[in-house]
């Protein structure tokens, strides 16, 4: 390390990354004072300054050591370092500066905090101390570039640089999924999985939804506490988690449109991890976006059907058939029974609903009949549109529970 | 049925765009190989090397390019939905207008089969121009819609392949065939009214496959951009971080020093003074010599020492033949006087009783009440039924073969050599190193007095050289490997010592060879029942329970911690069992004996520390293979157990938590902590600023910290730990000379005391990053070392290898 390169130069440059420091193992040797050598070997456990204070075999004590080697460095996590110019020789130096750039793959950042002035002097023996600190916001190759100019005493510019290359890793895969439930709520799945080949304390998991949707979190448990992932709440290396969101879209919102159309951005994940001695690490996903499910022309949703209805009596539901294609439809109602269906229509087949503009809805209010008792769909839906002469067969709407209340 | 088709639009999405997956699939270690930086050998100041960095144009030209690249990425996506918009509606209406111009992508496919390189630019400037060569074909035959089929799949292809982070559902594939018939009637134009078919509880409930997510802000930087790669060309010219290369100079339980450069290199200490080719050798000869075979005490159930003698090959020597006669058991003047005094004066009955005594039942009653409780052990069936074989067959009648036997010998008798001293004279010159006044095994006297004094000067590797020689003496040596020996508890203690001293200094796999003749430790000759004649009557094993716990934990040191938590788990059985017979008013190996009540509780006492000891050692070993949960488990079984130390294992705890970077967890436990210490001593006051600080650095907060290790040493001015810790967080501070001026203050004070490895380790750190002269800085404290410690003390943490 100190070979003839800085003979020239006076003043030398150091710089150590800070991780943070960790607490020195302590391996205690076991004996009885029975035991050959037994009590000396006690004498030398307790002595050892690793011990932690009133515990024989604890492995943890409160010796603070400092990193030992530059370590991993993550995505989100901030890096830190030390910089120190000092001055080796006999000379006094002046007007130092002192710059250091991190060079990323695509830009170039100043993180010095000595700041643009020169220093006026450094003493023989002296130093300029610096920590820097620069949350990582990219993957792949990062270059730490320290530049130190400075003047002998004799008035000589003189300046160097150097190098320092880390690469910057990714520490968590994320992977959604989307549930589109019958209603307009969506279900969102996030999978979060640990690539660190180290645990990492999982310290907040949130879901921040954008203007159009309001986020309710299932991550706890109903009546307890943020038990859900187990007492100690880590998730070891290429572990994966998954966490669970409901999201409804804003009233305000489906009011105006009463469809959900094409990609929508639901929002983004923030997540804020830990690992040794407190380091910590944030990330936040892209847009999450979701294709709201196409409907086709026309939405048919149930806004109204009883759960258990009695054998042999007729029940009543309500349809809601919603227009959402981009031009008016004239509509025809049609019932069809299917034989063995265990809920048969009632009422006028083929009855004109009208015209119904774009992105209106008209409720229609339905009769069936129960013929067989047990959990029964309801099917045999037929919607026509007269101007195009197309048929929009809607099956398996709904189901009831029908029961023969003779049997009770 | 446009449902259907936008669904199917999205398919090939299905893949995770390409940078993304490249990602996922990067391995996390081996970049950090490569992150190591070397030194460079070239002279950096030189003015040529300006050239190597990106003066300002290039760097301007950098983020030039990388815009247009996110510019081109962004903009497929966008032509994505615009079609599909359009795509919902002509389908609709099925007009052949407006397919048509649904149909530009794929037109624009179409004209660009040829040159697909560009596809996304030359898409919009062909989609004029090939639109009537498009009607043509598809007014043609069916055929051409496997074409358009092919091109609209390469488009996608093409798409993706500069997508970043979009996220998209997922359909089944088998969509892309339905829409391709549908698609196929709806321009024939000669369908009976069509019929959507839709069945709720399919659609409604639609859910995808999971898709990796980008995150924000996140440049790709896997690709080497030119500042980057100007920068990477000279690769030698790059300087290494200070403290960037040391690996395992220090241990720590559970860090990711462990598992992420280095992750088979346990004890790097000792393989740096064990030359591996020595290893290798030692490990040849246990092979050559294999009467153990190598899969003993892998798992619990192979405890049991005896192997079926059909699979075993036959011991060359004749298993009748009768041990060697063990020169050491003979006389009171032995050197191995065991130099415990006091109430356990009595513990090794003299010889001058043995063959004395005929009548065991005599003698079962004079026989020690603290040995039997030490030495209880409860053996393997196999070795209970060798022992009861043994005791109800005529004298010498029964002899089991060698490979049921212990047979232990020393394999490394080479000295142990002083590190210290290598280091002064390699740095300090003859005159220095002669100066070193140490003892060595040939300066104190050959018996376990002179071991003893060796041991408490520190010098531990003269202790091992020494214990060698005492074992050699013993008929144990070197060339007695292998073969059946008459053990002693004298010279079984002999072995422990020799064990223990290695593991302290990290010679843990010179230690596993020599302990591998042991076995399981549960070999029939290591019981007293095997020796009627020189123990009558008294019971056991000669092994003494610390033997055992290092017997288990060697695995783990060498990296098969599995093993190490099976045996752990053996003994804790055992340990148990022995607890619950003194529970159910029988002895401690089961046997009907009378135990005085007194005996029976201090037994107990005894047996349930053992157990607590035991768990102490499996939840170190989980820890270090960071297996929080299970070892969190422990440690609260452990605070049940242990009442009296409730604050402490408290205090114990939170460090884990803080280990692991739950630092609300640990602050809740240290309130905890507080509550229970009300007395408001010196101790706990201690004690608390010390936690408290410990919290605030892993926040960040070093003022903080600082501060409270501060009021630490200052209630109580030997705590060592707070002032280093001080140090340390002056260096975070920025305040490298305090953090120097601190460490250097505490280790000249009392350099008996301080010269501890960490605290060394951390001061060696600041000399490497305050000036290029830190040789010379650690030359001193070397000096100091060199006055103050044995041939024990870890020189690793100098770094001056």
């Amino acid at each position: 390390m100190e070979g003839g390169r800085d003979k020239e130069q006076l003043l030398a440059l150091k710089v150590m990354r800070l991780t943070k420091p960790s607490l020195m193992a302590y391996q205690p040797l076991v004996s009885d004072s029975r035991d050959l050598c037994g009590d000396v070997i006690q004498q030398i456990n307790q002595s050892d300054l690793a011990k932690p204070i009133g515990l024989d075999y604890f492995p943890l004590g409160d010796l603070l050591t400092l990193p030992q080697n530059f370590g991993n460095i993550f995505l989100g996590e901030t890096f830190s370092s030390y910089i120190s110019v000092h001055n080796d020789s006999n000379q006094l130096c002046k007007d130092i500066t002192l710059k250091a750039d991190l060079q990323t793959g695509s830009q170039r950042i100043s993180l010095s905090s000595v700041g643009e002035q020169p220093i006026p002097e450094l003493l023989p023996d002296h130093s300029i101390d610096d920590v820097i600190h620069h949350e990582v916001k990219e993957l792949g190759t990062h270059i730490l570039v320290c530049a130190v100019s400075y003047a002998h005493s004799t008035g000589e510019r003189m300046q160097f640089r150097k190098f320092f290359k880390f690469q910057v890793l990714k520490p968590l895969d994320v992977k959604t999924k989307f549930y589109n439930a019958e209603t307009d709520e969506v279900y969102l799945e996030a999978q979060i999985q640990n690539i660190t080949p180290g645990p990492i304390y999982m310290e907040r998991v949130s879901l921040e939804p954008s203007n159009q949707y309001t986020a309710k979190e299932l991550n706890t448990p109903e009546g307890k506490e943020g038990r859900l992932y187990g007492g100690v709440d880590y998730l070891s290396g290429s572990d994966t988690r998954q966490y669970l969101y409901c999201l409804s879209p804003r009233p305000e919102l489906y009011a105006d449109n009463k469809v959900l159309k094409g990609v929508t951005n639901i929002g983004k994940l923030d997540i804020v991890w830990k690992t040794n001695m407190g380091e910590k690490g944030r990330l936040q996903t892209s847009q999450l976006q979701r294709v709201a499910p196409g409907y086709g022309d026309i939405r048919l949703t149930v806004e109204s059907v009883p759960d258990t209805v009695t054998l042999e009596t007729t029940f009543n539901i309500v349809c809601r058939i919603t227009n959402c294609c981009e031009r008016t439809m004239d509509l025809t109602l049609v019932l069809h029974n299917v034989p063995g269906q265990g809920a048969m229509w009632c009422g006028v087949s083929g009855r004109q609903l009208g015209k119904l503009p774009q992105n209106e809805s008209m409720d229609v209010p339905l009769t069936l009949l129960a013929v067989t008792p047990g959990l029964q769909t309801i099917s045999g839906l037929r919607l026509t549109d007269n101007f195009l002469k197309r048929t929009y067969e809607h099956d398996e709407i709904a189901q009831v529970f029908v029961i023969d209340e003779d049997t009770f | 049925m446009s449902n259907e088709m936008e669904e199917s639009l999205y398919e090939d999405q299905l893949v995770p765009p390409a940078g993304v997956s490249a990602l996922v699939n990067s391995p996390t270690t081996d970049t950090l190989d490569s992150v190591a930086l070397e030194t460079s050998p070239t002279d950096d100041q030189d003015l040529g090397e300006e050239e190597l960095l990106p003066d300002n144009q290039q760097g301007n030209e950098v983020p030039l390019r990388d815009s247009r690249l996110t510019g081109l990425s962004f903009a497929s996506p966008a032509d994505i939905s615009i079609d599909l918009n359009s795509s919902v509606i002509p389908s609709a209406t099925e007009t052949q207008a407006m397919f048509s111009m649904d149909s530009h992508p794929l037109a624009a496919g179409f004209g660009d089969t040829a040159s697909r390189r560009n596809q996304n630019i030359s898409s919009y400037f062909a989609t004029e121009g090939t639109a009537d060569n498009i009607f043509d074909s598809l007014g043609g035959a069916e055929g051409s819609f496997a074409e358009m089929k092919s091109v609209q799949e390469n488009v996608f292809d093409e798409i993706i392949t500069t997508t970043t982070g979009v996220t998209m559902p997922e359909e089944p594939p088998a969509h892309t065939d339905e829409l391709q018939a549908e698609e196929t009637e709806e321009v024939d134009g000669e369908m009976e009214p069509d019929v959507t078919h839709i069945r709720h509880r399919e659609h409604k409930i639609s859910t995808s496959e999971p898709e990796t997510v980008g995150f924000e802000g996140v440049e790709e930087g896997s690709m080497e951009t030119p500042a980057i790669a100007d920068l990477t060309e000279k690769e030698d010219e790059f300087e290494s971080f200070t403290a960037a290369e040391g690996s395992g100079v220090i241990q720590h339980t559970g860090l990711v020093e462990r598992s992420d450069s280095l992750p088979h290199a346990p004890a790097t200490i000792a393989n740096a003074e064990q030359p591996g080719g020595k290893v290798e050798e030692i490990g040849g000869m246990v092979h050559g010599l294999s009467l153990t075979g190598p899969t003993v005490g892998t798992t619990p159930t192979q405890m049991s020492p005896l192997h079926t003698p059909l699979h075993q090959p036959q011991p060359q020597k004749s298993a009748s033949e009768p041990p060697p006669f063990d020169p050491q058991t003979s006389g009171p003047g032995s050197p191995f006087h065991v130099p415990d005094s006091g109430p356990h004066s009595d513990n090794f009955p003299s010889f001058g009783e043995v063959g004395a005594a005929d009548d065991i039942f005599t003698t079962s009653l004079s026989v020690s009440d603290t040995d039997r409780r030490y030495d209880a052990w409860i053996p393997s069936d196999a070795t209970r039924h060798t022992l009861i074989t043994m005791a109800t067959s005529p004298s010498g009648s029964f002899n089991p073969a060698v490979e049921q036997l212990s047979s232990p010998g020393v394999l490394n008798s080479e000295p142990q050599g002083d590190p210290v001293r290598d280091l002064v004279y390699r740095y300090m010159g003859e005159q220095e190193a002669i100066r070193r006044q140490v003892l060595t095994a040939d300066s104190v006297s050959h018996d376990p007095e002179g071991l003893k004094q060796l041991v408490e000067s520190g010098c531990l590797r003269a202790a091992v050289d020494l214990t060698g020689r005492l074992l050699t003496n013993g008929g144990q040596g070197e060339s007695n490997f292998g073969q059946a020996t008459q053990h002693t508890p004298q010279m079984l203690q002999l072995w422990f010592c020799r064990f223990a001293l290695m593991v302290k200094l990290r010679l843990y796999e010179m230690a596993e060879s020599e302990m591998r003749a042991f076995q399981n430790l549960d070999t029939p000759d290591l019981y007293f029942e095997f020796y009627p004649q020189r123990f009558p009557g008294r019971r056991g094993s000669m092994v003494c329970f610390a033997m055992r716990l290092l017997h288990a934990d060697l695995p783990h040191l060498n990296g098969r911690s599995q093993e190490t938590l099976d045996r752990l788990y053996y003994i804790l059985a055992v340990v148990r069992k022995i607890v619950n017979n003194l529970d159910s008013e029988v002895c401690e190996d089961g046997s009907a004996a009378h135990l005085s009540a007194d005996s029976r509780r201090l037994s107990k006492d005894l047996w349930m520390e053992r157990e607590g000891q035991v768990m102490y050692n499996i939840a170190s070993v989980l820890l270090s293979v960071r297996d929080y949960q299970a070892a969190l488990a422990l440690y609260n079984t452990l605070l049940d157990k242990d009442v009296t130390r409730r604050a402490e294992l408290l205090t114990g705890i939170s460090r884990i938590h803080l280990q692991m970077g739950n630092v609300t967890k640990a602050n809740e436990i240290h309130t905890e902590v507080e509550k229970l210490m009300t007395k408001g001593d010196n101790v706990s006051a201690c004690r608390n600023a010390m936690n408290k600080g410990l919290s605030a650095m892993c926040i960040n907060n070093f003022s903080e910290a600082y501060n409270f290790f501060k009021t630490a040493v200052q209630l109580d001015p030997n705590d060592t730990n707070a002032v280093n810790n001080m140090a340390v967080c002056s260096l975070y501070l920025g305040r490298l000379k305090d953090a120097l001026n601190t460490l250097e203050a505490i280790v000249h004070s009392d350099p008996a005391r301080n010269l501890h490895e960490g605290i060394l380790f951390n001061l060696c750190t600041l000399y490497e990053l305050e000036s290029s002269r830190a040789l010379h800085k650690k030359q001193a404290v070397l000096d100091l070392v060199s006055k103050h410690k044995g041939d024990g003390f870890p020189i690793a943490c100098l770094k001056m290898a």
